[in-house]
């Protein structure tokens, strides 16, 4: 016994000292850069422009603590030219100040030309990386990458952190839930398409433009924010945020906010070669802003008309735009499958086009706010 | 002449007391029907089964364990590194009306399970070394046990070896595996001199906290698609049945008890604890099953090699982001007590076999572990390893364990008749 | 395996004088100068009186033994036995006897010089502090007294708190110089038998020469001499020991020590102050996870920031990343450093403090957090997220009532520290779990230490982080193993009435 815990003594101080003189590669955090935001574009010539932020923290000021105030960090941009995305990532480590690491990566933004060609080859680094996360937004960016990124924006000159709130705040209200994990799960998905968000930069801003509509890992087209945004989100996911403005008559607009809406599926005929489906909403939601009126109870009823007609109408077109493009980022695919045995990725895929989408939409409006 | 050819047919066993009102009953009026019909109950019936030679082993209460500490070790046992990385595997047979799948493996496990009892029951509650012994004699018996015990170790070397393995990718790609190999199995040599218990406490303490990581299963919840469940047994029976041969390396370990029951104060009422272990498992696996299911698309998921650990990425805490590097380092408590046990259990194989005394093979199964965990050195290998030692695994639990159950059964009979 | 440099020493033999008689004896004490050694001689009779100035109560000497002896009717010593209105007075011849006796404080009187019979009579002087307030272990509400250095004392404190019967209380001497008075104090009926062997058997086997206090006794003792963690707990409130005897435990009093020792325990005894039992249970039960959080806190927080920030940045979220940056950015040492030199200042500064006299420690207190603390943070040498973190660990590390887990709790932040620098998040993991055999292989008096824990005893349970009213806690603690584990009679205490009854 006493023999044996020398022996483990014996080899505890061997491991000690061989710790000590060679300890494992560190990642201290002010000895790093976190890569924030990571663009690509298309640089011609089959290369891409690959350009990186990473914020850089200014020093606590020691001297007025007695505020407390921190001053703001500013962001370090590079860019690199090559032919692949690691490659981009080995050469901007060339011009880094630090190493640049992407384990904080909040943001991937591709190019518009260069999400034409595909994009799947420029994720997969990111889904293969142990060291990313998946809640991180993925976007295409109307115009170039570097020009975004490599800019000072009013709000927030740390610009990863401009995009990041900017996209996630527009989750909460009226853009559908996306992120790198659910970009993989509809590519990956069978029966369904991905979608991803358009930005695109206005002078001191950065503006969602729209959806952007994926298919087989190329961008295809643009469904518009304001337009179509809303009923998408309610068609795709239950949600319990988001406003909509509707026209009542010429000069009367309301705007509606949705405070609770699910979404239910039905199939029928799945298999056929003309598949019906019904999608149906159910909306609970408030009037925040409204113009004068006398009968309350009677504009409710009317409001709530307009609304489940303008709705409906929007999510016909939206199916029937999706249709003839061929893409299906509501996964009518995945509910058709959910609802059918044996179901064929491929047969679904013909009979797409065709397929009859009912959208049914149950308008509840529950109040009007403290005043009537 | 009456009493003799009664006593004679149950021979083997005292006879009850509704038997000798039967037997006093004979006597006065002669052979016809007995009046009493006896109805055994579970306890008479062991009774009755033809019993080994064997003596009953004896181990000092103060390094046995309370019945219910069954359940512990069990579940410990059985989650390892397979619940990181199984919901892959299972789909790849069965899409995901898997989870039937590993309802079925639960369902099998728990009719192993029955068996083993009887087995270790009718070997007069030995150990498998002894009741080996004397079943195929001293030859042949020890060279299964030397098989059986290499299977236990394999097991260790597997696990210990793809925990390993995670952690390189994850974590820390330039540790050495030859170092943290040492470092775990140097933890693992100071449970097992402290002996069953210690290790049973180790097993007790890794649910506790590994029971934590299940309410991790929350957080995906936010993105989950219900609608990938359905339709319903969309899988024909044979793939879902491969399905459960693919889940079995998840429910492997429980056939310890084969080693440590003698350790098991008043061991008949462990038997529900353990039923009770299996269920739990069956119903922690398939929960977890479904979550994943139901936060990856089936093609997603066939990518993902960790699913579990890819899972925990999404969760967020207000202090802690991508929480699958503190898993990883809490999941070392739960694969310890997987080494743990199974090092113990080889040792205590190797002193009921060989009677070395458990202090002086430990060292040596320990080095032995060290050195070929380093000869592991890439994915593929581990990955053949897994499977080698799950087919193993499978074998002796499915094919070997009924075939010794209706051996020992013979055996027995054919001894009692002689 | 012999070290070369473990010489094997001489047995050094103390020049052991053994008198042969009683003037031999006498001699030799009077080498002593506070031995006095005097004649008196009257007209009936003479006789010889000695004792040791120092030890005797000299006053009662004068007033209750003196008088007495020079009554007239005296004629020898069975005569003054008779006299004396003093009990435990002895006539012998024992040599050994005498000695010992006379070092207690007893006076020896012959009739002759060479008489080997002599009488000795009970002189002691009770020099003793008040009982006071207890020092350590402070309670803002319930009794205020605490043991002194007088053994006697002591017992009384516990025996008025007790007055029963079966208040057992075993005496023994221990120390080949000292010859310290130790004793166990139990309840027979309650206490399980083989405890009591058990710590009698050690108790009594103790080879030493000198106790000074009861932590050696408990130093001794201990079952395991390596482990960081404290075994037996002491404590210096009589209600405490009180209550521990009456749970089942045995508690250990030594003579010129204001502590008691009880034994066995678990871990979970030094996480309660006997405060918590004073108040309402869902108070008591809060605040001690409040400390268990203080403790969980106090050890894993310093190694947690070295493993994250040298390893794991992924796990840090973003905006606190940038807080943690930005102080960050200007120290030259990399985190394990930096977070040593803190926990090391901060542990100069506890020591200090309890070097110093109370007023002069207070300041250091202050003087050290605030301006080291803040010079180190504005000359860039520490940051100042690592100095919130360590001053919170520091005071977390305080709530632990007992000073020894306290102290234990001190150390062994420093292994997890080194561990998460050499192996990031799996290092601290590896390090529990060298901790966690340890404890699990922990004994105190043979019963396991972790015990409601592990082995898991649900019915312990109940008086651990959360302590459920006291009129559910039917029975003692049963790892124990008490010889009637019921507090109360069960039926009576929990029937139930009805409505308006």
């Amino acid at each position: 016994m006493t023999k044996n815990k020398k022996w483990i003594k014996g080899l505890f101080i061997l491991l000690l000292c061989m710790n000590l003189t060679g300890c494992l590669p560190t990642d201290v955090v002010d000895d790093i850069f976190t890569v924030q935001a990571i663009g690509f574009e298309d640089a011609g010539d089959h290369k891409i422009l690959g350009t990186v932020v990473a914020p850089i923290y200014a020093q606590t000021q020691s001297t007025n603590q007695g505020t407390g105030a921190q001053s703001q960090g500013t962001t370090d941009t590079f860019s690199a030219v090559s032919h692949s995305d690691k490659e981009v990532i080995e050469k901007l480590q060339t011009e880094s100040q630090q190493q640049l690491k992407l384990g904080k990566l909040t943001v991937i933004l591709i190019n518009d030309t260069l999400a034409k060609k595909g994009i799947e080859k420029y994720l997969d680094y990111f889904n293969r990386d142990p060291h990313i996360g998946r809640n991180v937004f993925v976007a295409i960016v109307d115009g170039s990458t570097r020009r975004l990124l490599d800019n000072q924006y009013a709000s927030n000159p740390d610009v990863s952190r401009y995009l990041f709130d900017l996209i996630q705040q527009n989750i909460k209200r009226n853009f559908p839930v996306t992120n790198l994990h659910e970009y993989f799960y509809d590519y990956y998905g069978k029966g369904i398409n991905a979608f991803l968000p358009v930005l695109k930069k206005h002078g001191d801003h950065i503006e969602i433009e729209g959806i952007g509509l994926i298919k087989h890992n190329r961008y295809i087209g643009l469904l518009p924010f304001n337009k179509y945004a809303f009923i998408f989100k309610i068609l795709n996911e239950p949600c319990d945020q988001g406003t909509y403005a509707i026209k009542l008559s010429r000069h009367n607009f309301v705007t509606v906010k949705n405070i609770g809406s699910k979404v239910k599926y039905k199939v029928r005929n799945g298999k056929s070669a003309k598949p019906e489906i019904f999608i149906n909403v159910n909306l609970n939601g408030i009037i925040t802003e409204a113009s004068v009126q006398n009968n309350p109870q009677k504009y409710i009823k009317a409001v709530s008309k307009v609304l489940k007609k303008d709705l409906e109408n929007k999510g016909k077109n939206l199916t029937e735009i999706l249709q003839k493009r061929g893409v299906d980022p509501l996964g009518l695919g995945d509910q058709v499958r959910s609802y059918t045995r044996n179901w064929n990725e491929h047969q679904w895929y013909q009979h797409y086009p065709d397929a009859k989408i009912n959208v049914n939409v149950k308008v509840n409006i529950t109040q009007t706010g403290i005043t009537e | 002449m009456n009493d003799h050819s009664l006593v004679s047919a149950t021979r083997g066993f005292q006879p009850d007391k509704n038997q000798q009102k039967n037997i006093l009953w004979q006597k006065r009026f002669g052979k016809g029907l007995p009046l009493i019909y006896t109805f055994h109950t579970d306890k008479e019936r062991n009774l009755m089964m033809p019993t080994s030679t064997l003596t009953k082993p004896k181990i000092s209460e103060n390094s046995q364990v309370s019945p219910f500490l069954v359940f512990f070790l069990m579940t410990s046992m059985q989650f390892g590194v397979g619940i990181l990385g199984y919901a892959r595997y299972i789909t790849h047979f069965a899409g995901y009306d898997a989870w039937i799948s590993i309802l079925l493996s639960g369902v099998s496990t728990n009719i192993i399970l029955y068996l083993i009892y009887k087995i270790i029951e009718r070997g007069n509650k030995n150990d498998m070394i002894a009741i080996h012994k004397e079943l195929f004699g001293k030859w042949l018996g020890g060279l299964l046990n030397l098989i059986v015990l290499s299977y236990f170790f394999s097991y260790v070397v597997t696990i210990l070896r793809s925990y390993i393995e995670i952690v390189q990718i994850w974590l820390f790609p330039q540790f050495p595996t030859w170092e943290l190999s040492l470092l775990i199995l140097l933890l693992v040599y100071t449970f097992v001199v402290g002996g069953f218990r210690t290790v049973t406490g180790m097993c007790f303490l890794s649910l506790v906290y590994g029971g934590f990581l299940l309410l991790l299963v929350y957080f995906p919840l936010e993105y989950a698609h219900f609608s990938n469940l359905l339709p319903l047994f969309n899988h024909s029976v044979p793939s879902l049945l491969r399905a459960s041969k693919q889940m079995l390396l998840s429910f492997l370990g429980f056939e310890l008890i084969f080693i440590y029951y003698p350790f098991i104060k008043n061991p008949d009422q462990s038997k529900k604890w353990a039923h009770a272990a299996l269920m739990y498992t069956t119903f922690i696996y398939v929960i977890l099953a479904i979550v994943i299911f139901i936060y990856f698309s089936e093609r997603q998921l066939s990518h993902t090699i960790w699913s579990t650990l890819a899972m925990w990425k999404i969760v967020k805490l207000p202090i802690i982001e991508r929480f699958e590097y503190f898993g990883l380092a809490i999941w070392l408590f739960v694969i310890l007590p997987n080494i743990c046990l199974g090092v113990w259990t080889v040792t205590r194989g190797l002193k009921q076999q060989f009677s070395i005394r458990q202090i002086i093979t430990l060292p040596f199964i320990l080095t032995a572990i060290l050195i070929i965990t380093c000869l592991f050195k890439n994915r593929i290998v581990i990955d053949k390893l897994n499977t080698a030692v799950s087919m193993t695994g499978t074998t002796f639990i499915y094919f070997y364990i009924p075939i010794l159950f209706i051996y020992q059964w013979l055996f027995l009979k054919v001894k009692k008749n002689d | 395996m012999k070290w070369p440099w473990k010489k094997r020493r001489k047995k050094l033999n103390m020049p052991e004088q053994k008198p042969q008689d009683i003037k031999e004896l006498f001699k030799h004490m009077e080498q002593s100068d506070d031995f006095s050694h005097f004649k008196h001689q009257q007209d009936t009779m003479s006789c010889w009186i000695s004792f040791y100035k120092t030890i005797c109560g000299l006053e009662s000497v004068h007033r209750e033994i003196l008088p007495y002896i020079f009554k007239n009717n005296v004629k020898n010593l069975m005569d003054i036995k008779a006299n004396l209105p003093i009990e435990d007075t002895l006539v012998t011849k024992d040599l050994r006897q005498i000695q010992d006796k006379m070092l207690e404080g007893h006076m020896a009187v012959q009739m002759k010089e060479d008489d080997s019979e002599c009488l000795l009579i009970p002189a002691p002087s009770t020099e003793n502090r008040q009982v006071t307030n207890p020092e350590t272990e402070t309670s803002i509400v319930g009794p205020k007294e605490g043991f002194v250095e007088s053994l006697d004392t002591n017992i009384n404190l516990v025996r008025k708190r007790l007055p029963l019967p079966n208040l057992y209380l075993k005496e023994t001497k221990v120390g080949k110089l000292s010859k310290t008075r130790v004793s166990i104090i139990y309840i027979k009926g309650i206490a399980n038998q083989e405890n009591v062997n058990t710590v009698w058997q050690r108790i009594k086997t103790i080879e030493f020469d000198q106790i000074v206090d009861s932590s050696t006794i408990s130093q001794i003792i201990t079952d395991s001499h390596h482990s960081p963690f404290p075994q037996f707990i002491d404590t210096e409130r009589p209600d405490r020991t009180a209550s521990a005897i009456a749970e089942g435990k045995i508690a250990i009093l030594v003579d010129g020590s204001p502590h008691a020792v009880i034994v066995p325990t678990t871990i979970v005894d030094f996480f309660i102050a006997f405060d918590d039992y004073f108040i309402t249970w869902h108070i008591a039960s809060f605040i001690r996870l409040i400390r268990l959080a203080a403790v969980t806190f106090s050890v894993f927080s310093t190694p947690l920031y070295v493993a994250i920030l040298t390893y794991h940045y992924e796990v840090i979220p973003r905006d606190l990343l940038a807080t943690l940056i930005s102080s960050r950015a200007v120290i030259p040492f990399p985190p394990i450093f930096e977070a040593l030199i803190l926990e090391l200042t901060i542990e100069l500064l506890r020591e200090a403090g309890a070097r110093l006299p109370t007023k002069v420690g207070q300041t250091i207190g202050i003087v050290g957090g605030l301006v080291i603390g803040t010079a180190s943070v504005q000359a860039g040498l520490a940051s100042n997220v690592l100095l919130i973190i360590v001053a919170m660990a520091g005071l977390a590390s305080f709530t632990t009532p007992n000073y020894r887990m306290g102290n234990t709790i001190r150390l062994i932040r420093f292994p997890f520290l080194i561990a998460a620098q050499l192996w990031g998040l799996i290092g601290i993991a590896l390090c529990f779990g060298f901790y966690l055999s340890h404890l699990l292989k922990l004994t105190s008096l043979g019963r396991p230490y972790v015990e409601p824990f592990f082995p898991p005893r649900f019915t312990d349970l109940k008086d651990t982080f959360i302590r459920i009213p006291v009129n559910k806690q039917i029975t003692r603690p049963l790892y124990l193993r008490p010889e009637d584990p019921m507090r109360m009679n069960k039926t009576r205490s929990q029937e139930k009435r009805d409505i308006d009854e």
